[in-house]
């Protein structure tokens, strides 16, 4: 569990520190609610939707910040993952470009699908979107990265 | 090897317009992580191993314990109060155990005098008394289970 909330805390914070912060803080508020965990259709979609809510109130503080302090968290960052790091090829490189440049919402879709295997009715729930919406979000997010990598496999 | 390849490039069109189950992205993924796949599907095998790639990342392992640490002061409130319960049931007993001493001081005036004349009564209020301690104590630990 605490993997799936990491990675999707960093697919949307790009940062280490930061996406551990917001694991804990979730496994926290999803433990002082113990009781209630019997009411709840779905942990793991709740933990999903919590620590995706801790995401967008951290990106929404983060817009109110300095343009300079959100330009130093580019793609070269110092805290990028060093996993990630260790295991960038070239087209690896390119495709998280890609990915990294898609609108938040199909960043999401697609991570949600091909990283962690979720079923749409899974993504609909932990992203409050409709099917129908997934599908088009996704359908966009896979175009778009196929574009990129033919280009860059044809350049 | 011809009817696979057949197999995937149907797979693959289902793919880019988001038709695909789970399942059959499972076989796509598998596909492209085994061998012979041609050279011209090379950046799609590239890309599913992206995905893979990136499901394998996990936070430090030191996570875990910030979080065990963040949740285990509850843990020690618990004990606390159990250890506190336990420590004032032992700081009363010696009061129980010299009570009967007290009988036999000799004061004028001061007189024993029981709680209940029934010993049947004053079982049932005993008994009462440790039931209602018992289930507070079971409610403190209901956490820990």
């Amino acid at each position: 569990m605490k993997d799936k909330l990491y990675r999707l805390a960093f697919r949307l914070l790009q940062n280490v520190q930061e996406a551990e912060d917001v694991v804990q803080e979730t496994m926290i508020r999803i433990w002082t609610k113990r009781e209630e965990w019997g009411r709840w259709q779905s942990l793991e979609a709740y933990c999903m939707i919590s620590a995706r809510n801790s995401c967008l109130d951290r990106l929404r503080k983060q817009k109110l910040r300095s343009v300079q302090e959100s330009k130093a968290r580019d793609v070269s960052s110092p805290d990028k993952d060093p996993q990630e790091k260790i295991m960038e090829k070239e087209a690896m490189i390119q495709i998280r470009k890609c990915m990294d440049e898609l609108p938040q919402h199909q960043q999401l879709v697609i991570h949600l699908r091909e990283i962690e295997g979720f079923t749409y009715n899974e993504i609909a729930e932990v992203l409050d979107m409709s099917l129908e919406q997934v599908k088009i979000n996704l359908f966009r997010a896979r175009n778009a990265i196929r574009k990129s990598i033919i280009k860059e496999a044809s350049s | 090897m011809k009817a696979k390849q057949e197999r995937i490039t149907v797979l693959l069109e289902k793919y880019w317009q988001a038709e695909t189950t789970v399942e059959e992205e499972k076989e796509l993924a598998e596909y492209f992580r085994g061998p012979g796949v041609p050279p011209e599907w090379e950046s799609y095998r590239e890309l599913f191993s992206f995905f893979e790639e990136k499901a394998q990342i996990k936070p430090s392992p030191e996570l875990e314990g910030r979080i065990m640490e963040s949740i285990r002061p509850r843990h020690h409130m618990v004990w606390w109060a159990a250890a506190a319960a336990i420590v004032l049931m032992l700081g009363l007993e010696p009061l129980f155990r010299h009570a009967p001493e007290r009988v036999h001081v000799e004061q004028p005036g001061l007189v024993m005098t029981d709680t209940y004349d029934d010993p049947e009564q004053a079982l049932a209020a005993v008994q009462k008394a440790l039931f209602t301690v018992s289930k507070k104590m079971n409610k403190g630990l209901h956490p820990i289970k």
